[in-house]
C-alpha cells in the first residue's frame, strides 16, 4: 500500500495532504486551502484505461474515492462528469470488507475501491421537499443548479444570479433564502422546501390565493414570489402592509403583479391559520 | 370564395402587416381511421369529445393562451370547461405568427371566430343530417346540437365523425356581441394553476434525454470580435464536454450542467478585438442625435400648414434614453442538430424568423427546421430577436448533442437590443387663448428597422405606423422624423416608439396647457372637442382615429380619479392620454414628493380597446404595462462606455419593486367594436403624466428620462 495519495495541486492551490491512509483507518479528510476549487480528481470516464492514472487536473471536487495498491487500478476519485455514477456513490459503502465496484454505462469496470475514501464536504446530503437527497456536486455550486440540473425541481428560477431578484426563492429550514446565491455546502444536512413541495399535500393556501387572485402573468417570478410570501407567513401569520411589502420587496416581477401579489397574501393570511411555511 | 374540400381549406384573416393570412391545413385523421373532425388548422374535436383549440400565437404573460381560444370557443359554443389548448410551433398554416405589436387578438380576432363558427355550423348539419331533419331546427349550445322540435340533443363528439365528412361552408354567420356567453367574461386564466405549482414550462424548464447545457462568452464591445482564445483551464472542469468557437464573436461552453458550463465560462481565456466602436460612449450616441436634428426630416404626418401658422411660439426639447427589456427569464433555446433536421424548444415571440434564420446559420431548409414555442417568462419585445435560437442550433452542431443555451442576467443586459434612444424637437404656435394652432413634433431617432436593412418607405420606421398617433383636432400638425445611425443594437421594447412619441407629446401639451393657465383635462378636452374621424396614414398602416373615443377614456379617466376634488395635502396630479395599437388609454397619475424624490400613490387608467375578451386579463395587462412604464420612467437607462454596455443586473437596472408600486385602476369604455391592443398602449402616457404630476408639484419640468437619473 502506497503511503502516498496520487493527489497533487494544479498550480495556485494547496492541498493539506497529509494523507497517510494507513493512520487513518481509510477515512482520510483532505483540507482544502485557498483558492477555491476544492479539490482535484483523476477524472474517470468510460474510457480511462484503469491502469493508469490519469493527469490530475482540476476538479469540482465533490465525491472522492481513492485506491492505492490493493489492485492493479491505481488512484481515482470520482467526479460529476460520469453523474449517473455519482448518483449511487455513497461514503458508506467504501469499507475494507465491502469492495466497491462501479461500472459505467459500457460494462466496463472504471474502478475499484477496496478500503478507503477521501470524505469531503462535497457529499452532500439535503433534505429536499421531504426526502433524503445525496449529492455529489462541487460544494460551491449554488444550491439553484443542484434543484433544477441535478434534482430536477425546475419550479425554482433562475432570474439574476445575484440574489437581487428572488426568482430563486426556497426555504432552509423554513427561512426564505435565495439559492442562486446560497452554495450547496452551505446547507448540507438543512431541510429545503421548493415549490413542488410546498404544497405537498395538495395546494398550499398562498397558491390557492394565487389562483384565486389571478396574479401570474407571465408567472415566471411568481413560484419565488410564493416562497417568500409563505416564509413571510411562517413567521407573521397575519402581516400588515408594510410588513408585506418588507417581506416581498426583494422579489421582482417585471410583469408589475404587485398588488395582486399583495391582495393575495392578504386573502392568504385572512383564509385561517397558515401552517408553518417550509417545515417539512 | 369556391366551395374548398377539406385538405385545402384556407382560413383568411388579416396579418398584423396587413397581409392576407393563408392557413392550408390538412385535418387530422383525412388519411387515417380516426375520425377527428377538424375543419381547420385551428380545432379538432374528437369521438370521444375532446375539443382542442390550436394557439398559433406566443404565451408570454398576455394571457394568449386564454384569449384567443376564448374567440375562437365562443363562435363554436363550445363549453369551456371541455376545452383543451394547444401550442402550435412555427407552421405555415397561420400567417404571420409573430408576437408582438398588441396584435394578437386584434388580427386574430376575425379568424379565430370564422374557425369556431366553420365547425359549429358543420356540427349543426352533421345532426341535421343524423336526425333527417332541416338544419334550421337545430342549434348549437354549450358543446351540443340540439334539435328545437323533439329536444334531441348529440355531443359534439358524437358528431366529430359525420361532421369530417361534410363540405366546409364558405360563408359563416358571426354571432353578435349581446349574444356573447365567452368573450366578455371573466374567465380564469387556462395557465395560472401550473405557473402557481411550478409545474409550468419555460423555455429554460425544457428538459430531454442526453441534453447538455451551454453559456457563451460573447464580445461585450458592440462589434468586436474574437483574436484569440484559450479553453485549457475550461475544459478542466468536471463536466465541461465542449468549447468551442461558434461565431466570430463568440465562444461556447458545454458541458453537463449550468455551472459547469458557467464556471467553464468563467476560465476562458479570451482576447478580443474590440474593433471600431471601441471609444463609444453615450455623449457620442447623444451628440449623433443631436447632430440628426440639423438633418431634413421625412414628414410622418400633416394636416395644414405648421409653418405658416400665425401665433405666439413656443418650443421645447425632450430626449430619452436607450432601456433595456430584462424579461425575468433570461434568454434560452433548447437546440437538437441531427444532420438533416434540427428542432428547438423556443421560447420566442417569432417562432417563424427562429425557423428561418436557424436553418440558414446551420444550414438546412426551413423545413428541415422544427420549432416548439414553450412559456416565456416575459418577452416584452426581447424575444422578437432570435439570436438566442441561431446560438443554439449551432451549438447544438458544433458538440453533437441536444443543448440548451443558457444566458445569464449580465448576457441579456449587456449583449440584448435597446429601445432607441431619441430627441424631440417640439414646437407649438399658440393663439390668443392659449391654445396651439399649429404642432410641430421632430422625432429624430435611430431606426429598429432600419437598423435591420429594412427602413420602411420613405425613410420612415415602419413601426411608427402603430405609434406616433396624433389625434388631437388641431388645424396645423406636422409630425416629422429624422432617422440617425447608431451601431448600438435596437430593438422593439414594448410600445417601442409611442413610449418616446407620447413622453414628448403629452409633457408638452402639458407645458402649453399650464403656459396658457388652463387646466390640463380641459385643455386636452377642448382640443378634442369635435367629433373627428382621422385617418393617419404614415406609412403603409392607414389608421382611423377619433377624437370622440380619446375624449371619452380622458374624461372617464378623470371622472374616476376624482380630477376636479380636492387631493390629500402633499398630493399633486398629472394626466396624460395617447392612442397606439389601435387603442386609447387615459391616465391620472398621483403623487407626493418626499426627500425630493416622487413617490406615486395611485394611478387611475382609462381605456378604449373596443370589445373587451376578458375583462380579467384587461385588468392585469393594463396595471402591468403602467408598472413597465413606471420603472422605464423612473431609472430605465443603458448608457455605453468604451464600446459596452455599462449595467449588468437588476441592481444597476433597477425595476420598480413592491415599495414603489402604486394602486393601479383599470377602467374600460363599454364597446362593442372589434378589439384593439391592450399589453402595450398603457405603457406610453405613464411617464408624461408622471412628470405632469412632478411638475405640479415641484414647478420642475422634467424633459429628459430617466427621472432619477
Amino acid at each position: 500500500m502506497s503511503p502516498v495519495c496520487p493527489l497533487r495541486t494544479p498550480p495556485g492551490a494547496r492541498i493539506n495532504s497529509n494523507i497517510d491512509i494507513s493512520s487513518n483507518r481509510g477515512l482520510l479528510r483532505p483540507q482544502i486551502l485557498e483558492p477555491l476549487p476544492t479539490a482535484f480528481v483523476l477524472p474517470i470516464s468510460p474510457r480511462t484505461p484503469l491502469r493508469q492514472p490519469s493527469k490530475l487536473s482540476r476538479c469540482d471536487g465533490h465525491v472522492m474515492a481513492a485506491s492505492t495498491s490493493h489492485t492493479r487500478s491505481s488512484a481515482f476519485l470520482v467526479g460529476r462528469s460520469i453523474g449517473r455514477l455519482t448518483q449511487s456513490f455513497s461514503p458508506g459503502s467504501f469499507s475494507p470488507r465491502n469492495p466497491f465496484h462501479f461500472s459505467c454505462g459500457l460494462g466496463r469496470m472504471i474502478a475499484l475501491v477496496p478500503h478507503c475514501t477521501f470524505e469531503t464536504m462535497a457529499d452532500i446530503t439535503l433534505r429536499v421537499n421531504g426526502s433524503e437527497k445525496k449529492i455529489g456536486v462541487p460544494p460551491e455550486t449554488p444550491l439553484l443548479w443542484v434543484l433544477r440540473d441535478t434534482l430536477e425541481l425546475t419550479g425554482t428560477k433562475f432570474g439574476c444570479g445575484a440574489g437581487l431578484c428572488g426568482a430563486c426563492t426556497v426555504h432552509v429550514d423554513g427561512a426564505a433564502i435565495r439559492s442562486c446565491s446560497t452554495p450547496v455546502s452551505q446547507v448540507s444536512g438543512k431541510t429545503v422546501t421548493t415549490i413542488e413541495g410546498l404544497g405537498a399535500n395538495g395546494l398550499h393556501i398562498l397558491q390557492q390565493a394565487w389562483i384565486a387572485e389571478e396574479v401570474p402573468q407571465c408567472g415566471y417570478c411568481q413560484t419565488g414570489q410564493i416562497m417568500t410570501a409563505a416564509a413571510l407567513l411562517g413567521k407573521t401569520p397575519n402581516p400588515s402592509d408594510e410588513q408585506i411589502t418588507q417581506a416581498m420587496n426583494g422579489n421582482l416581477c417585471r410583469c408589475g403583479t404587485y398588488e395582486r401579489i399583495r391582495r393575495a397574501i392578504r386573502r392568504a393570511a385572512s383564509g385561517g391559520a397558515v401552517a408553518t411555511a417550509g417545515a417539512r | 370564395m369556391s366551395p374548398l374540400n377539406r385538405r385545402e381549406f384556407v382560413v383568411a384573416g388579416v396579418a398584423a402587416g396587413g397581409g392576407l393570412v393563408l392557413g392550408f391545413y390538412l385535418p387530422h385523421g383525412a388519411n387515417s381511421d380516426q375520425p377527428t373532425f377538424s375543419p381547420n388548422a385551428y380545432v379538432r374535436v374528437t369521438p370521444e369529445n375532446k375539443i382542442t383549440i390550436v394557439v398559433a400565437r406566443s404565451e408570454m404573460g398576455q394571457g394568449i393562451r386564454t384569449a384567443l381560444p376564448m374567440i375562437l370557443a365562443e363562435e363554436l359554443e363550445a363549453d369551456w370547461k371541455l376545452i383543451e389548448i394547444e401550442q402550435a410551433g412555427a407552421s405555415t398554416l397561420y400567417g404571420d405568427q409573430t408576437t408582438g405589436g398588441s396584435a394578437s387578438v386584434r388580427t386574430t380576432w376575425d379568424p379565430m371566430r370564422k374557425a369556431g363558427a366553420a365547425a359549429r355550423e358543420m356540427l349543426i348539419s352533421a345532426a341535421a343530417l343524423t336526425w333527417g331533419v332541416p338544419r334550421s331546427t337545430c342549434a348549437a349550445q354549450n358543446g351540443n346540437i340540439f334539435d328545437g322540435t323533439s329536444k334531441r340533443q348529440l355531443s359534439y363528439g358524437e358528431l366529430a365523425s359525420k361532421a369530417a365528412t361534410l363540405p366546409i361552408p364558405t360563408e359563416v354567420p358571426l354571432k353578435q356581441s349581446k349574444d356573447y356567453k365567452i368573450i366578455g367574461r371573466r374567465l380564469p386564466r387556462v395557465d395560472t394553476p401550473s405557473k402557481v405549482k411550478g409545474e409550468a414550462v419555460f423555455g429554460i424548464d425544457f428538459r430531454m434525454p442526453g441534453m447538455k447545457y451551454a453559456v457563451l462568452s460573447r464580445c461585450p464591445t458592440i462589434g468586436g470580435k474574437i483574436l484569440n482564445f484559450e479553453d485549457k483551464e475550461s475544459r478542466k472542469i468536471s463536466g465541461v464536454s465542449y468549447v468551442g468557437k461558434i461565431s466570430d464573436s463568440a465562444v461556447a461552453v458545454v458541458a453537463d450542467t449550468v455551472w459547469g458550463a458557467m464556471e467553464g465560462r468563467r476560465l476562458l481565456n479570451i482576447t478580443w478585438d474590440d474593433g471600431p466602436n471601441k471609444n463609444l460612449n453615450t455623449a457620442m450616441v447623444m451628440d449623433s442625435l443631436r447632430q440628426g436634428a440639423a438633418k431634413k426630416s421625412a414628414s410622418l404626418y400633416a394636416v395644414g400648414d405648421a409653418l405658416k401658422a400665425a401665433g405666439r411660439k413656443v418650443s421645447a426639447e425632450y430626449q430619452l434614453p436607450f432601456m433595456a427589456h430584462a424579461p425575468m427569464e433570461p434568454g434560452n433555446c433548447t437546440a437538437h442538430f441531427k444532420g438533416s433536421t434540427c428542432e428547438l424548444w423556443a421560447p420566442t415571440q417569432v417562432p417563424q424568423d427562429c425557423r428561418d434564420s436557424v436553418a440558414q446559420a446551420v444550414g438546412l431548409d426551413p423545413d428541415q427546421v422544427k420549432v416548439n414555442v414553450t412559456l416565456m417568462g416575459g418577452g416584452f419585445g426581447r424575444r422578437l430577436e432570435h439570436d438566442y435560437a441561431v446560438e443554439a442550433a449551432q451549438v447544438s452542431k458544433a458538440a453533437r448533442v441536444p443543448v440548451k443555451v443558457l444566458w445569464t442576467r449580465e448576457d441579456d443586459m449587456r449583449s440584448s437590443t435597446y429601445r432607441p434612444a431619441s430627441l424631440h424637437q417640439l414646437t407649438a404656435t399658440v393663439d390668443g387663448a392659449g391654445y396651439p394652432v399649429a404642432f410641430t413634433h421632430r422625432l429624430i431617432a435611430p431606426s429598429i428597422s432600419g437598423q435591420r436593412g429594412q427602413p420602411g418607405p420613405n425613410g420612415i420606421d415602419p413601426d411608427l405606423s402603430d405609434e406616433a398617433a396624433f389625434v388631437y383636432g388641431l388645424p396645423n400638425v406636422s409630425l416629422e422624423y429624422v432617422q440617425t445611425e447608431t451601431v448600438v443594437p435596437l430593438g422593439w421594447m414594448r410600445s417601442v416608439y409611442a413610449l418616446q412619441v407620447a413622453f414628448a407629446n403629452e409633457s408638452f401639451i402639458d407645458e402649453l396647457a399650464v403656459a396658457a393657465r388652463k387646466d390640463p383635462l380641459e385643455y386636452r378636452l377642448h382640443m378634442l372637442a369635435q367629433n373627428q374621424d382621422k385617418d393617419q396614414d404614415i406609412s403603409f398602416f392607414t389608421t382611423t382615429w377619433h377624437t370622440a373615443r380619446m375624449r371619452a377614456v380622458l374624461q372617464l379617466a378623470a371622472d374616476k380619479a376624482g380630477w376636479t376634488k380636492p387631493l390629500p395635502a402633499g398630493h399633486f396630479r398629472g394626466i396624460a392620454c395617447f392612442a397606439c395599437f389601435s387603442s386609447y388609454v387615459a391616465e391620472v397619475v398621483e403623487i407626493s414628493m418626499e426627500n425630493d424624490t416622487p413617490r406615486v400613490h395611485r394611478v387611475v387608467a382609462a381605456v378604449d380597446c373596443g370589445q373587451v375578451v376578458n375583462p380579467s386579463i384587461l385588468e392585469q395587462q393594463i396595471p402591468g404595462g403602467v408598472v413597465y412604464a413606471l420603472g422605464n420612467a423612473l431609472r430605465a437607462k443603458i448608457t455605453i462606455e468604451k464600446g459596452r454596455v455599462v449595467q449588468g443586473n437588476f441592481d444597476d437596472y433597477a425595476p420598480v419593486r413592491m415599495e414603489e408600486t402604486p394602486v393601479v385602476e383599470v377602467y374600460a369604455v363599454p364597446s362593442t367594436e372589434p378589439p384593439t391592443g391592450i399589453g402595450e398602449p398603457s405603457v406610453p402616457p405613464l411617464a408624461p403624466a408622471f412628470c405632469n404630476a412632478i411638475f405640479a408639484a415641484t414647478r420642475k419640468r422634467i424633459r429628459s428620462l430617466p427621472i432619477l437619473g
